[in-house]
């Protein structure tokens, strides 16, 4: 879990650097545009790169603090055992989905390989906008995964939820 | 089963795990992906599930999302919130009610650079609240006029709903913009009316040293929030302007934040990297609920659901008006239950076909949808502006706070009305500066 929260904790700061190359990106095609009336080419494709891997490779710190929107409404009429078990119930369906989702998503990214294509303006491959989806998402499940197995392990039943 | 009865039974599957815990997100994925799947087979629907995620993140426009996020949240950490409302205490001195006056006004001028509701709500209970105990004003009065005045971020642009709205609709997020100013600027005047009201039935709320400040003081007061004024006109105004599109206006704002909150403001390197993790977190969590409601959605096209509602509405005649008061009446309903997000994403796929067919403008209902999203943060049982001041003000009992807010939730009301009425109130602007 420790190996798996530095991980997390690394990818937040690619996220971050990654927002902030939106930024620098944006501005500098802004200023071309205004000053020089030259657009830079490809400007959009990037953004389009840093906003993928902006997004998923923040995605597993989500997962792992559990920072899903959560609608709560049912706590107030429920037992605290019955709302430990919705909880865990909520991880099952969460883990299954993103194992579903995680095997739909290969297919396509796997396509992007066997048929290679460059994006229009910026010359950059379509697959790599898909290595940070598949990276981001492995982890998704991974602490998804390693959250459930901690709540079912002898050690820790009984745990506040 | 035919492909409206699975329509059906999807949406009830997905209300009984959203309300069992199961993530919004998750929820809306597995039953798009499931119902899909069922209506056109397991292959169409995986690769429709595979191949959403990459869509939706490598849309463009999308990346307005992170950018409003960080300057809202950068200028929230900077300090930005305490000096407008300042400002706007000096401004309003002297009148009857001058701190929860100044506490609307303040809201209002917050969510000119800040899109998110409880955000401004929670930074203005810190600033305003514990002001307005000191000056002995009542609680109600006081978390009142804050739950109220917090709604405002998502109305007033920039805000992240519109945004989200414009994607799942597919409208310009430029236009929904433009045409959330002016209902936001009639709401803040109504909010502030509502004030108005309360002191003059019982003075006793808000006790004033009654001197007035001189004109030159309040212009001092006015202009030291020639940052915020500033951040709001080259984002904004650029945006209505036509130079900069929603992208560019959103980046150059993060960027004016940052370097206006390190020269001017209280922003130090440790609070920007606190500001860009919550920017990426909130960013992830609302993206990763748009990729999985994306899902959702082509499930209900598939089940021809919104077809059926046209037709519906078409055999029992029923009035433009009468459908759309029922949608606010059923809007106000859910917002009971469900956030605000997760109502616009759920039911815009299932009524904008109706909405539309009836002869509204998608613009004017997306302004529609987002004051009745502010209702929904303000209302009893569950609004969420309430429960985030209740958290920053402990020893107000909920009841004062819920008491306080009951004359608040007159005027998204009468907004609601005029906008029914009178939808020249959000698309004037629009068609002016889009024509």
């Amino acid at each position: 879990m420790a190996k798996l929260e530095s991980l997390t904790g690394a990818l937040l700061w690619v996220s971050g650097a990654c927002l902030f190359a939106i930024i620098a990106v944006t501005m500098c095609d802004v200023l071309a545009n205004n000053l020089l009336k030259r657009p830079i080419r490809g400007t959009f494709e990037v953004v389009e790169l840093l906003l993928v891997t902006v997004i998923f490779t923040g995605l597993p710190e989500i997962f792992r603090q559990q920072l899903n929107i959560v609608v709560d409404v049912v706590d107030h009429f429920v037992s605290p055992t019955m709302r430990s078990r919705l909880i865990m119930l909520g991880l099952v369906v969460t883990l299954a989905f993103l194992c579903v989702l995680g095997y739909a998503m290969i297919n396509p990214a796997l396509d992007t390989v066997r048929y290679p294509e460059r994006r229009q303006d910026s010359g950059v491959r379509t697959s790599v906008f898909w290595i940070p989806v598949l990276i981001g998402h492995a982890l998704c499940i991974a602490v998804t995964a390693t959250d459930l197995y901690r709540r079912f392990s002898p050690s820790h039943a009984g745990e506040q939820l | 089963m035919s492909v409206q009865a699975i329509g059906l039974v999807g949406i009830a599957a997905l209300l009984v795990l959203i309300f069992a815990r199961v993530p919004v997100g998750v929820a809306m994925g597995l039953v798009g992906f499931l119902g899909y799947a069922s209506i056109d087979g397991w292959a169409r629907a995986l690769r429709v599930l595979g191949q959403t995620p990459y869509d939706v993140s490598t849309t463009y426009t999308l990346s307005v999302v992170p950018l409003f996020i960080l300057m809202g949240d950068v200028a929230l950490r900077s300090g930005m919130s305490a000096k407008l409302y300042d400002a706007a205490r000096s401004m309003f001195h002297g009148v009857p009610g001058s701190q929860a006056l100044a506490t609307v006004g303040a809201c209002a001028g917050f969510g000119a650079i800040c899109g998110s509701s409880v955000a401004t709500a929670a930074i203005m209970t810190r600033v305003a609240v514990p002001e307005m105990r000191r000056a002995g004003y009542d609680d109600r009065l006081s978390t009142g006029s804050v739950a109220a005045g917090g709604s405002l971020g998502i109305l007033i642009p920039p805000s992240i709903p519109f945004v989200i709205y414009a994607l799942i609709a597919e409208q310009s997020v430029s236009r929904l913009f433009a045409a959330g100013l002016v209902p936001g600027l009639v709401l803040t005047a109504l909010y502030m009316l509502t004030v108005v009201a309360i002191v003059l039935s019982y003075p006793a709320f808000a006790p004033e040293s009654g001197e007035s400040r001189g004109w030159r003081e309040r212009l001092v007061s006015a202009l030291s929030i020639w940052d915020v004024a500033l951040l709001f006109g080259i984002t904004i105004g650029g945006l209505y302007s036509g130079w900069l599109t929603p992208t560019e206006a959103a980046a150059v704002g993060a960027l004016g934040a940052v370097v206006l909150g390190f020269a001017f403001g209280e922003l130090t390197w440790d609070k920007l990297v606190e500001s860009v993790a919550d920017t990426i977190r909130t960013t992830g969590m609302l993206l990763l609920i748009v990729i999985c409601a994306m899902v959702f959605s082509y499930f209900i096209v598939q089940t021809q659901l919104p077809k059926i509602l046209v037709d519906w509405a078409k055999h029992w005649q029923l009035s433009p008006i009468a459908l759309m008061v029922a949608l606010v009446v059923f809007y106000i309903v859910l917002g009971c239950f469900m956030d605000g997000l997760g109502m616009i994403l759920i039911t815009v796929p299932v009524f904008l076909p109706l909405v539309i067919a009836s002869g509204f403008d998608p613009v004017w209902f997306g302004v529609i949808l987002v004051v009745v999203i502010e209702l929904g943060l303000i209302h009893p049982p569950v609004g969420m502006n309430i429960f985030v001041i209740q958290a920053q003000v402990p020893d107000v009992p909920i009841l004062s706070i819920y008491k306080g807010i009951l004359p608040f939730l007159i005027a998204p009301m009468v907004l609601l009305a005029l906008l029914i009425a009178f939808p020249k109130i959000a698309l004037w602007l629009p068609s002016l500066l889009y024509k």
